[in-house]
């Protein structure tokens, strides 16, 4: 029986310090000079940037207490690697922020932070990756191969997938809520029987999950329509990074990547229409011109097909009521993994 | 301002049943192999006939699903682009 009691009381506390954090690193960031400019407002105002480190140094304090209060070892095992993971990829978006990283460098780094991943299948004799994705019409498929072959991407893929979201304001915050309170609600949807979901997988979805929505709801009060904060790279990476730690050690990587549908058609899109990876500063053509604080699509071939830039470019529109489309879409990505998520259930009782 | 996109929804809805199919294609490859076939040489070519028709599989649908989405979402513009310059 899994005990919710302290991990809501945790993730409680948590919200309200990333809620208090937040204006003193919005403080910090403006003292050393450390803004950008909110480039979809009529005004350009200067916005603080980086936001992300509150959050994200708290969420790891959290996994911190959590490895202490865990139930099970394989849960303290999974916390033990999810800590460091996010401590990697937070030092990653970290430096990115401050110093920049190429756009190639990036996800090569993102793919080395998840070596803790394959490196660390057990801990004290426990199994902690479970190589066995539970699919709909399938339930728990041996894959061994193909499963670690395609799971070297479970960082990079989530963390960038965040980072190409978050260009308008509270979308990648916003979005993220929407997707990890999916992940808490399939847990309660997936069946404890032992074999296939264990209590632990299901103990761990819920708080990581539970303690990220939080943390992330105390920094998107900042980060909502009109912004006065962005969280950077450390923000959205170590927020996609989170997501793809629940997919692999919560074994629910098919609904996560139904509820990511929305941030992967936006990264792929881009990256198709770029033809590879690219920097923000490195495109010939911005996606989206603003007049007027209403937003236009660019009309070049060489500017990149963003998922802003197709909404646009059927009515050209406000900030705020393309933040509220994109939410509504995910919104929709989310339903249909929670319908993938009741299919599995069945296929599981069913064997 | 649509309250609902519906091409959106249509693509997403779309990605979501290539999804489902994919996933029963893979149930119907991992049927353990016939226990009666006696040469393991036979076993072991079927074995990893399946491992690689899995693989192919995924990595056909990857390849597919980046070529679909950039084909769908070139269009959806394109179709835009027509209607903004039609009301224009």
């Amino acid at each position: 029986m899994i005990d919710h009691l302290p991990m809501i009381l945790i993730a409680f506390f948590g919200m309200i310090a990333s809620f208090l954090i937040t204006p003193l690193i919005i403080n910090y960031m403006r003292s050393i000079g450390k803004v950008g400019i909110d480039v979809h407002k009529k005004e350009r105002p200067e916005i603080a940037e980086s936001g992300g480190i509150g959050f994200m140094f708290i969420f790891i304090v959290i996994i911190g207490i959590g490895i202490i209060i865990a139930p099970s070892t394989a849960v303290r095992g999974k916390l033990i690697l999810s800590l460091v993971i996010l401590t990697v990829v937070t030092l990653i978006g970290l430096y990115d922020d401050f110093r920049g990283l190429s756009a190639k460098m990036k996800p090569l780094l993102l793919l080395i932070a998840a070596f803790p991943v394959y490196v660390f299948r057990q801990f004290n004799g426990v199994d902690i990756a479970v190589p066995r994705p539970v699919l709909p019409f399938v339930g728990a498929a041996q894959l061994t191969i193909v499963y670690w072959a395609l799971a070297i991407f479970v960082i990079s893929i989530p963390a960038n997938a965040s980072n190409m979201m978050d260009t308008m304001n509270g979308l990648m915050s916003g979005s993220s809520i929407i997707i990890l309170l999916t992940a808490f609600l399939a847990s309660f949807i997936m069946p404890i029987n032992g074999s296939v979901f264990t209590e632990g997988s299901m103990y761990f979805i819920r708080f990581m999950s539970l303690a990220m929505i939080a943390v992330l709801i105390g920094f998107w009060w900042y980060n909502r329509y009109p912004a006065t904060v962005f969280a950077g790279d450390t923000g959205s990476l170590g927020v996609g990074a989170t997501i793809g730690l629940i997919a692999i050690y919560g074994q629910i990587e098919f609904v996560m990547v139904v509820a990511l549908l929305v941030h992967i058609m936006n990264s792929f899109s881009i990256i198709s229409s770029l033809g590879g990876l690219q920097e923000r500063h490195e495109m010939k053509e911005r996606p989206v011109r603003v007049e007027d604080g209403v937003i236009y699509p660019s009309k070049k071939e060489e500017a990149p097909i963003t998922l802003i830039r197709l909404l646009v470019a059927r009515e050209p529109t406000t900030e705020d009521q393309v933040i509220r489309q994109i939410l509504g879409l995910v919104i929709y990505s989310c339903l249909l993994a929670l319908l993938s998520a009741y299919i599995i259930r069945l296929e599981v009782l069913r064997a | 301002m649509k309250k609902f996109n519906i091409p959106f929804l249509f693509v997403l809805t779309g990605v979501w049943l290539i999804l489902l199919a994919l996933c029963a294609l893979i149930g119907y490859l991992i049927v353990p192999v016939d226990p009666s076939i006696n040469s393991q040489l036979l076993r072991l070519i079927i074995s990893a006939g399946k491992v690689g028709l899995s693989l192919t599989a995924i990595l056909i649908w990857l390849y597919g699903w980046y070529r679909t989405m950039d084909i769908l979402l070139k269009f959806e513009f394109y179709l835009s682009e027509e209607a903004n310059s039609t009301n224009d």
